[in-house]
């Protein structure tokens, strides 16, 4: 009897060591989640709207067509101001790679709109975060870019 | 950690795996003779089994007892834990969403039994009055209050006739340089009648489509988009195609109405220079959509007090007014419609209410509905 005994406190404590390991891998992220907290706690100086499916490739133009399983995107709702939030969830690092190149694409969009439009909002694109973990990219360009990038690792943990 | 039945149940399983540890063990030192407990329920029976060398009885019963005292645990911390916390959703203000929820096709019905089916026939006085006067005429001071208080009586007689959806909340800061007058109010048209336009514009119009207001229709637009570079930049996708300049999609697509909203970018400069870039605008835009029905708007109004801190310039409303008023008669020089928009969005002071505007010159989303409210009932055939 001892045998089966022995069988069962092993695999009782492998099931234990697997429940630690989860603890401490990179926890799935919850986009909808994140960005309405982000939304609550960072004060922007304008109104931010999520944009719909149909309106995402204007505004990202070079957003790869496979590769992204999941997305959250805000822009200015009035095009007053530069700010912006964006996460994406990406299926593999390929994917990530090309969100990026988009990403910086957007950048680069929005100075021509607004060099000449409102160049105050100009350094805001300057200091633009872009943060990447594993296979989620984050986008943020705000007031307050430091609390998104820790609520980003946080979340994350 | 995120507690769900799946998570509960493996941290319950080292409780249930030592209790039912405990339960095999005392029922094998039972079936030795050595021991036998009787405050296990089911040991006697296990005892039995055993005692006819059945050994796997034992580990049996612990395999179900260990499984059963894990559900068991589990569902009983499931009912006694707290249910954890959910973040509210992002919401924006609840007047907002309402009407942002209302899409145009969705408030039809409340108008369409007064509707035809159709579009309706053009209203005589909707064609726009050619003007004779040149360009470089309209600055003279022929104007005066004469001729606000004959725009003013004028709107005010048009309305009179035609009972108005929603009246103009104040006085039109138009003043009439030539016999060019705006689209008078019509009968209203449905949603259909802007599948084949186009929106040709700065920031502003882009809101039709980032707000979804008319779903139908497309835009042109772009943030920064100004009456200098509205000709040069690559702002219109055309599905299939790419994105163009304004000339080049028009000549791709053809639209049969045009909508054009500039000048909010460009009124610190001089007037006359201004108007006479929308006059070479204008020319451009008609000469590749000679067939189109061409409608330009006026220009918002401002809030001046959050304008002037935003924007840092010394536009105001009394140089939109002016504006508006030399592009009413570029207007009908051209022989294009002139939709009076800034009369419908401007308050009693004649200028933008704080409460329509966050920086002053961008309307909220909510009144975008209004807008298109106001080109549903200003239209020509």
């Amino acid at each position: 009897m001892k045998k089966p005994v022995s069988v069962f406190l092993a695999f009782a404590l492998l099931i234990l060591a697997g429940c630690g390991a989860k603890q401490t891998a990179a926890k799935p992220l919850d986009l909808e989640q994140f960005t309405a907290g982000v939304l609550d706690t960072v004060e922007y100086d304008d109104e931010l709207i999520a944009l719909t499916e149909k309106n995402v490739a204007n505004y990202y133009k070079k957003l790869p067509e496979s590769g992204i399983s999941a997305y959250k995107i805000y822009v200015s709702a009035t095009s007053g101001t530069t700010n912006e939030l964006a996460v994406f969830s990406c299926e593999n690092a390929d994917a990530v790679s090309a969100v990026k190149t988009a990403v910086e694409a957007r950048i680069k969009l929005q100075r021509e709109n607004y060099e000449n439009y409102i160049p105050a909002e100009v350094s805001r694109l300057d200091d633009a975060l872009i943060r990447t973990s594993g296979n989620y990219l984050l986008f943020s360009v705000s007031p307050d870019n430091d609390t998104i990038d820790a609520a980003f690792k946080a979340a994350l943990k | 950690m995120v507690f769900n039945r799946f998570t509960v149940c493996l941290h319950a399983f080292p409780f249930a795996f030592c209790a039912g540890l405990w339960y095999t063990i005392a029922v094998i030192v039972a079936a030795r003779g050595k021991y036998c407990s009787e405050v296990f329920l089911l040991a006697d029976a296990n005892l039995q089994f055993a005692r006819k060398k059945r050994r796997r009885s034992p580990l049996l019963a612990f395999l179900f007892l260990t499984a059963g005292l894990s559900f068991a645990i589990a569902g009983v911390w499931q009912l006694l834990s707290p249910k954890p916390a959910i973040e509210e959703p992002f919401s924006f203000d609840p007047a907002i969403v309402e009407k942002y929820h209302l899409s145009p096709e969705s408030s039809e019905p409340q108008t369409s039994e007064s509707e035809p089916a159709s579009e309706p026939e053009a209203d005589p006085q909707s064609e726009p009055a050619n003007d004779s006067a040149a360009v470089g005429d309209l600055s003279s001071s022929d104007d005066g209050p004469d001729a606000a208080e004959i725009n003013a009586s004028a709107l005010t007689a048009e309305s009179s006739e035609i009972v108005p959806a929603q009246p103009p909340p104040a006085e039109s800061g138009l003043v009439y340089l030539s016999d060019a007058r705006p689209v008078p109010q019509s009968e209203r048209v449905l949603s259909t009648y802007f599948d084949d336009a186009v929106f040709i514009g700065d920031s502003i119009t882009t809101g039709i489509s980032l707000y979804d207001v008319m779903s139908n229709t497309t835009v042109w637009a772009s943030t920064g988009a100004s009456l200098t570079n509205i000709l040069t930049r690559e702002i219109a996708t055309v599905p299939g195609v790419g994105d163009l300049t304004v000339l080049s999609a028009l000549d791709a697509v053809q639209p049969a109405k045009i909508y054009i909203l500039l000048g909010a970018n460009s009124l610190a400069a001089n007037l006359d220079d201004v108007i006479a870039v929308y006059s070479s605008t204008l020319d451009q835009i008609i000469a590749h959509a000679p067939n189109a029905v061409i409608y330009v708007q006026s220009a918002f109004p401002i809030n001046e007090a959050l304008y002037s801190v935003k924007y840092n310039n010394i536009v105001t409303n009394a140089i939109i007014d002016d504006f508006n008023s030399r592009l009413l008669a570029l207007c009908g020089q051209k022989g294009v419609n002139f939709l009076d928009v800034n009369s419908y969005f401007r308050d009693e002071t004649g200028g933008l209410s704080a409460e329509d505007t966050s920086d002053g010159l961008h309307i909220h989303s909510a009144l975008y509905l209004d807008w298109f409210d106001y080109l549903k009932t200003h239209s020509v055939s």
